[in-house]
């Protein structure tokens, strides 16, 4: 026991950028804490346990350097995480535990590779087939693209505090872990591209969504893109800007799903036509959604636009990159302006605003706990935003950085034009409302496709999705190699003569092959 | 010379026929001299342990026990190196386990079945102490006519004919296992093991092949590696569950300790790379885990399906150990220690879900989870730790087989391991999420219910029961945590299937 103890210990490394990220990580478990204090009614005690569970393991996921206890940790957080969406639905704790069970296996087959090829402790790989098979690992658990298929149904349907937590931290483990594992100097060429295909392509359906919280799923994976995309380019100033996106991004999303989750209450919908009057109903929620969408779409003097300037400084300097970066950094601007548009500009009436705001119209009670979360998120984007350096003083190097603020305000400036023309001219892309977005719903679109391809179209029972196909095909698979081993008794007595005649022969038998 | 490990077989052995003359006396008292049995062998089990406790840390722990006062090559000794001692005690705590759970389960022919009961503890004691190739002959034939008769316990129709399986099995193993006997006799003159180990390099290699492959077959048939597993789920299906925790948890662990005392021990290893068998036996008992996986994924009953996982795990220690390393034995050791509890835990459990269910079907498992929630809570643990799910022992064991088997650079036992967590998630999800759906009871259904019920399926004392598989779960998790206790008597296991010269000097000219 003390030998497991002194292991457990030993493995904790304090040096670089990896405390402040646990620091963050306190913050923001703190911060869903707080919202979910009047969200969450029933088994609070068991919601407080798992997340204290939580805390702790994300915190050793983060620190530790021994792969075993990096595994045991993540597990545990795998476990706690799918336990807290049991308050929603226990269909998602299924869905949820099976695909992070089998990412986790692939991460496990992975680390004992390492383990093999003598990197006994988590740091710098060099071998690429190595990193390759890594970043397949975490790609299940963060959601890399292709992988992320899971990530919107899941993360919008449940519970706000625990999507907050989900989306705002949970899935940057992964990243935290590439951080360790993928060398500073060279980077990798292939999480490169898979974090720019994420950043158009979820930027696109985040763009195209009506529904808040899938919105801000979609743009979760967005935004991961950016930090994939930064660690595969490598350098030290990509990996700075990474760290700093995933804490600008920890914050403002953590904000965003906590002040989602209130409006879901006040306004019993999660659809962004439907919201009106919402600043005079929830000044502080607007104003800290507000805050943080500007920092999603990286507008000038917000953290969002210190992380992704850091990475765009990082690449080779050339017009192809410019004129990339630009549209990127546009495309996460319209979906982040696009919210603020509907919910805040876009068929409002603001001419009894003062009257309306001092008479407080609000059908759900304005709770001291979810006005500090929401605080406590603008106040780390603004600290983040102002002192990119930080208390702890890793990055102090970006003190003296120069952040070309003024060209920044001519690209938001740009920005600005160019959303506000489209929105007037698009009816702000107003886009049906798309069904309830679930796994089983993608299971009955592919199955559809490939009985499709049969020209048939066969109404599946999606309920027993689970059970048919993941469970029949196999069982039936399984019959009938069963049948095939299985004859009758005389034929399994004969096993016995064959085996030994086998077993006589076996050094011929050896010889010929 | 110590007496103390010749009554570690001959108390289970007087407790097995003292059993009917109490019954003539007064049934009541069996119990308590049932647990008087069971706590006299854990006594011996804890002076031997606590008075050795200087020769496990120097590394040279060794007891024997000449019968009769008769000293090798002609006498029958009884040795307890590092190996048996491990072995011992955790047969040990699972016979006392087993035992006290019958107690409350065993409602019907008491008498009858802890004789029976005794006589398998007594055997498998036996079989993992003596040094002697006839003894080991003689306690088989002991273990398998008990467990046969147990096999067919509940006389059903079903069960007489598993049991009858079982008997044509095992018996013919038995006849294969004393053939090589008799040859090794005819050859070497003598059966004591160390002084067989001692000569076997010496014999021809066409009469070494015949001793070998005819162990194996036998061995091989008695744990149920791929050609011979159709005896094993069906045997396990209509047992009573401590049965078949004894069966699974035990006896299959015991012919694993006989697999690795005679083929390093007496025949030696060398002889087994000579002649190339080992590679041919790692890809079988691989192949047999899969089937064993894939059989599972089939199977239609909670009790056949956790048979087939028992091929599929006993398959990967098979092939972990046979790696001839010292990660192999490690991970092999821990991983039987492990899979010992847990499915002497499972099949426990199992008795317990199952009391009032009209069979072991899926379909009837249907609402189980709601009726017994904290039983089933244990049996999720359990069930979690078969999958490897981190903070239980099964995944500290799997961890270690799937590194000795990446350290071989033997790949398809990697993929086995893993191949058979992830079927596993697929097989157990299914049956824990149909024990938390609600039953909705038609008429018709209550009708069938209520004729169909069997008569004795109540338990007889239903605290013990859950206790004892809360017990079960609480060794999972406890060990799982502390699974670096087992590292002391690993190593002192691996240092006595190493070193074999010791054994020899020791049993020879002690």
């Amino acid at each position: 026991m003390a030998v497991i103890w002194q292991q457990f210990l030993a493995g904790f490394q304090f040096d670089s950028y990896f405390p402040l990220l646990a620091e963050v990580g306190v913050i923001l478990t703190l911060m869903t804490a707080l919202a979910a204090w009047n969200y969450i009614k029933e088994n609070k005690f068991w919601y407080y346990s798992l997340t204290v569970l939580y805390l702790l393991s994300a915190l050793v996921v983060i620190l530790t350097t021994d792969w075993f206890f990096f595994l045991f940790a993540w597990e545990l957080v795998t476990l706690t995480t799918s336990f807290m969406l049991a308050w929603s639905d226990w269909k998602l704790v299924r869905q949820y535990f099976v695909i992070q069970f089998s990412g986790s296996s692939i991460l496990l087959f992975g680390a004992l590779a390492a383990n093999a090829f003598g990197y006994s402790q988590i740091g710098a790989i060099d071998s690429v087939p190595l990193q390759f098979i890594l970043i397949m690992g975490i790609g299940m658990k963060s959601g890399l693209f292709l992988f992320h298929f899971w990530l919107p149904p899941i993360h919008s349907e449940a519970p706000a505090p625990v999507s907050a937590i989900l989306s705002g931290w949970v899935v940057k483990l992964g990243y935290i872990f590439l951080l360790k594992i993928i060398p500073m100097e060279s980077g990798n060429t292939f999480l490169f591209l898979i974090g720019l295909a994420m950043i158009v392509y979820a930027g696109w359906q985040a763009l195209r969504s009506a529904d808040l919280k899938i919105m801000l799923a979609y743009s979760t994976v967005s935004q991961l893109g950016f930090i994939a995309l930064a660690i595969g380019t490598g350098g030290k100033y990509a990996f700075y800007g990474a760290v700093l996106h995933i804490i600008a991004h920890g914050f403002a999303k953590t904000t965003l799903f906590i002040s989602s989750g209130i409006w879901q209450k006040e306004y019993g919908s999660r659809i962004i036509y439907d919201f009106k009057d919402a600043i005079s109903r929830r000044p502080v929620t607007s104003a800290a959604a507000i805050m943080s969408l500007a920092s999603l779409g990286a507008v000038v003097f917000t953290a969002g636009y210190k992380s992704k300037y850091l990475i765009k400084s990082a690449q080779t300097p050339g017009i192809l990159v410019t004129a990339v970066f630009f549209l990127l950094g546009f495309l996460s601007f319209l979906y982040a302006a696009r919210v603020i548009y509907w919910i805040f500009i876009k068929d409002q009436d603001y001419s009894n605003f003062l009257s309306d705001l001092k008479h407080g119209f609000n059908h759900y009670q304005i709770y001291t706990a979810d006005v500090l979360a929401l605080i406590t998120g603008t106040l780390g984007i603004i600290v983040v935003s102002f002192w990119p350096e930080m208390p702890a003083g890793v990055l102090a190097s970006l003190a003296d950085k120069d952040f070309h603020l003024i060209s920044g305000l001519r690209d938001s400036l740009i920005y600005l034009a160019l959303a506000a023309y489209l929105f007037v001219n698009n009816n702000g892309f107003k886009i049906k409302v798309r069904d309830n977005l679930s796994l089983e719903n993608y299971l009955q679109a592919f199955l559809n496709f490939v009985y499709g391809l049969s020209r048939k179209s066969v109404k599946f029972d999606t309920e027993k999705i689970f059970e048919a196909f993941f469970y029949n095909a196999i069982f039936n698979a399984s019959k009938k190699l069963y049948n095939l081993v299985y004859q009758d008794f005389t034929i399994q007595l004969l096993w016995i003569p064959i085996f030994m005649t086998v077993l006589l022969l076996w050094q011929q038998i050896y010889a010929y092959f | 010379m110590d007496i103390k490990i010749l009554f570690l077989i001959l108390v289970p052995l007087g407790t097995a026929f003292l059993i009917p003359l109490i019954d003539l006396i007064n049934a009541k008292l069996r119990r308590f001299f049932v647990l008087l049995g069971v706590l006299l062998e854990s006594y011996l089990i804890i002076t031997i342990i606590t008075g050795n406790l200087d020769n496990f840390r120097n590394g040279d722990f060794f007891l024997q026990y000449f019968l009769g006062g008769w000293r090798p090559p002609l006498g029958i000794t009884l040795a307890m190196d590092g190996l048996s001692l491990l072995f011992v005690v955790i047969t040990a705590v699972s016979l006392f386990l087993v035992v006290i759970y019958s107690i409350g389960y065993i409602g019907h022919h008491e008498g009858k079945y802890y004789v029976l009961y005794f006589l398998i503890a007594a055997a498998s004691m036996g079989a993992l102490l003596t040094a002697d190739l006839f003894n080991i002959y003689v306690f088989i034939e002991m273990l398998t006519i008990t467990s046969g008769a147990l096999i067919g316990f509940k006389r059903s129709e079903e069960a007489s004919a598993a049991a009858i399986k079982y008997l044509i099995y095992n018996v013919l193993a038995g006849l294969l296992f004393f053939l090589g006997v008799l040859v090794v006799y005819f050859n070497l003159g003598t059966l004591n093991m160390a002084a067989v180990a001692q000569n076997f390099a010496d014999l021809e290699s066409g009469i070494q092949l015949f001793i070998s492959a005819i162990f194996l077959t036998s061995i091989l048939i008695k744990m149920g590696i791929f050609p011979f597993l159709f005896w094993l789920p069906k045997s396990y299906d209509t047992a009573p569950s401590p049965v078949t925790a004894v069966l699974s948890g035990i006896l299959s662990k015991v012919y694993l300790y006989i697999f690795i005392r005679i083929f390093w021990t007496v025949i030696g290893f060398e002889v087994i790379t000579s002649l190339n068998l080992n590679i041919f036996l790692i890809d079988l008992a691989l192949f047999s885990s899969f089937l064993g996986h894939v059989f599972a994924l089939q199977s239609n009953n909670i009790k056949r399906l956790l048979g087939y996982s028992s091929i599929g795990h006993i398959g990967m220690i098979t092939a972990v150990i046979l790696l001839n390393t010292e990660a192999g034995f490690y991970g092999g050791i821990l991983h039987i220690i492990s899979h010992m509890f847990m499915k002497a835990g499972l099949f426990v459990a199992c008795g317990y879900l199952l009391q009032y269910t009209r069979s072991h079907a899926y379909g009837d498992f249907k609402g189980v989870g709601l009726r017994n929630k904290s039983v089933f809570i244990a049996f999720i643990a359990l069930l979690l730790s078969m999958i490897g799910m981190p903070p239980l022992l099964g995944f500290a064991s799997k961890w270690y087989v799937l590194m000795a088997f990446l350290e071989a650079r033997s790949y398809f036992g990697a993929f086995i391991v893993i191949f058979g967590s992830l079927t596993a998630v697929i097989y157990y999800l299914r049956y824990i999420a149909k024990g938390f759906e609600e039953v909705k009871l038609t008429e018709d259904d209550l009708k069938e219910e209520v004729f169909s019920r069997p008569l004795l399926s109540v338990l007889y004392r239903e605290k013990i029961v859950s206790f004892i598989t809360y017990t079960y779960a609480a060794i999972i998790i406890g060990f799982g945590v502390g699974f670096r206790f087992f590292d002391l008597p690993l190593k002192m296991s691996i240092n006595s299937i190493m070193n074999v010269e010791r054994y020899i000097e020791l049993v020879l000219g002690g």
